[in-house]
């Protein structure tokens, strides 16, 4: 990453931690339509700068850029004329709604009821954890219909919208998740991304493999931001007459930290570079790159607050809030032992391509 | 066969060259390519949302092709001669 984008992915994180991030919501969108068109090497580092300071923050961004991202490669044209311009500048402000209370990590199970109407669609029934629920003004719903699945624009203002606050997690506490209840909502035809029946296959299996790539860079800022902690504690606390750090084990500790932020890197850069050139093994690469950042995540996290003995434990303490928001990044866009699952699909399909691994 | 191999398939490329690109890549989430005659790859799940993504850019690439949403009907990636027919429609323009 050079210098002059480095100097801008920093602005833009900056931007984004303030109350009203405005159009550094617009990292991916492309410039005609009014965003910063960046690369993902760069977004990833936008990503990675902020969830540094603010995981819970970097969530915003993570879910923004997916909904952007599906208007953008699959709404019509009339649509990303439409929503795109406000969608890039952050005046509207858009989440994620593909979890409900039934369908998790399988989201074949959706359960929404989705009826045809003369003019579009009917929505009745309930997403929840929707993170910036709470802040959005429209959201990406992803619901079953008889045609298969359906994505859509819903705008939170629209009538038979109910937006409610999720209880607090102890991860992403700040990250204003909301509950969604639909109650016979109309959703107009034209507020459509692709088409019916592709909306899992190609609008959320696209945007996820964004989200994937966003949490990973976050996963790097937050290991990096706990490695740091854990190192400035062995230097900083004196124990046994000298500091923490002259103890091999403590040593240990801090190396398998390091190791693991060093290969998060690695992984995330080579995974928005892959993305960028449209890779053949785009999706091995996302996918190796979510998984071993929000490891390597947990792992510095737990180092950062081992090191902090009791102070560590200390409830809202800077390295407690680390460990709760790395579990965060091993449950979301694909928890650990799916995205384990995933990866191996990937190895076999290598295999099975004839290419050597 | 390698991935390198089957790109730069452009326009001019014939329906059965077409059909042995897209077997070539769908062949790589089964363990038995016989699956891949079936009709509906996608939605009776033989194929998973990552193979089915796989595929849009996998297309792009080996034909120099966009695929647009007008294309997302699902029924133009649910089979074999589907996703043929689908590249055969967009070469010809
Ligand atoms: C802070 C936060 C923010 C979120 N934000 C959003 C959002 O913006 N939009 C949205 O739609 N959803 C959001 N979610 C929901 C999130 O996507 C789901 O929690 C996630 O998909 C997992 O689903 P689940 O919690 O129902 O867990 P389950 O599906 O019940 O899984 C529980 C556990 O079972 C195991 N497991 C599950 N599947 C497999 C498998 N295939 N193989 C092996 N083991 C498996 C894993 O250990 C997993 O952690 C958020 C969740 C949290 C906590």
């Amino acid at each position: 990453m050079s210098g002059p984008d480095l100097a801008q992915a920093r602005r833009l994180a900056d931007q984004l931690l303030q109350p009203d991030p405005g159009p550094a919501l617009g990292t991916l969108v492309a410039t005609r339509h009014g965003g910063l068109g960046l690369s993902h090497a760069l977004h990833g580092e936008v990503c990675r700068l902020v969830a540094e300071t603010s995981p819970s923050r970097q969530a915003l961004l993570t879910v923004h850029a997916m909904v952007c991202r599906a208007v953008g490669r699959w709404g019509s044209e009339e649509l990303r004329d439409r929503r795109l311009p406000d969608l890039a500048t952050g005046r509207t402000v858009a989440a994620f709604a593909l979890s409900e209370e039934n369908a998790g990590s399988d989201v074949r199970s959706l359960a929404i009821e989705c009826r045809p109407t003369d003019d579009g669609w009917e929505l009745t029934g309930e997403k929840q954890w929707i993170t910036y629920g709470l802040e959005a003004d429209v959201l990406l719903v992803f619901a079953g219909t008889e045609r298969g699945p359906l994505a859509a624009l819903v705008d939170t203002s629209a009538p038979g919208v109910e937006v409610r606050a999720c209880p607090r997690t102890s991860g992403f506490a700040e990250a204003r998740l909301a509950s969604v209840r639909f109650d016979r909502c109309r959703v107009p035809h034209d507020q459509v991304v692709g088409r019916v029946g592709s909306g899992l296959a190609h609008v959320a299996a696209d945007a996820l493999t964004l989200g994937r790539l966003s949490i990973a860079f976050a996963s790097w800022g937050l290991a990096r931001a706990a490695l740091r902690a854990a190192t400035q504690r062995a230097v900083g606390r004196h124990q046994f007459g000298g500091p923490l750090h002259e103890r091999q084990l403590v040593r240990g500790l801090l190396a398998d930290a390091s190791v693991a932020v060093d290969a998060a890197q690695e992984l995330c850069r080579r995974a928005a570079r892959s993305i960028d050139e449209a890779g053949e093994w785009l999706q091995h690469d996302v996918l190796t790159a979510k998984l071993a950042a929000s490891r390597a995540a947990a792992t510095a996290a737990a180092t950062a607050a081992q090191l902090h003995g009791a102070a560590g434990l200390l409830e809202g303490s800077p390295v407690d809030v680390m460990v709760r928001d790395a579990r965060v990044y091993e449950v979301i866009e694909g928890n650990t032992q799916l995205l384990q699952d995933l990866v191996a699909g990937q190895v076999l399909a290598r295999h099975r391509s004839g290419e050597d691994l | 066969m390698t991935a390198q191999d089957v790109t730069r398939h452009g326009p001019g490329t014939g329906p059965e060259e077409i059909r042995a690109v897209v077997l070539r890549y769908l062949a790589r989430y089964v363990d038995d390519v016989a699956v891949l005659d079936r009709e509906r790859l996608i939605s009776d799940g033989w194929l998973d949302s990552l193979a089915a993504i796989g595929l849009v850019a996998h297309l792009e690439r080996s034909f120099g092709l966009e695929v647009g949403d007008e294309d997302l009907e699902l029924t133009n990636f649910d089979s074999l001669d589907a996703v043929t027919a689908l590249v055969v429609r967009k070469l010809a323009g």
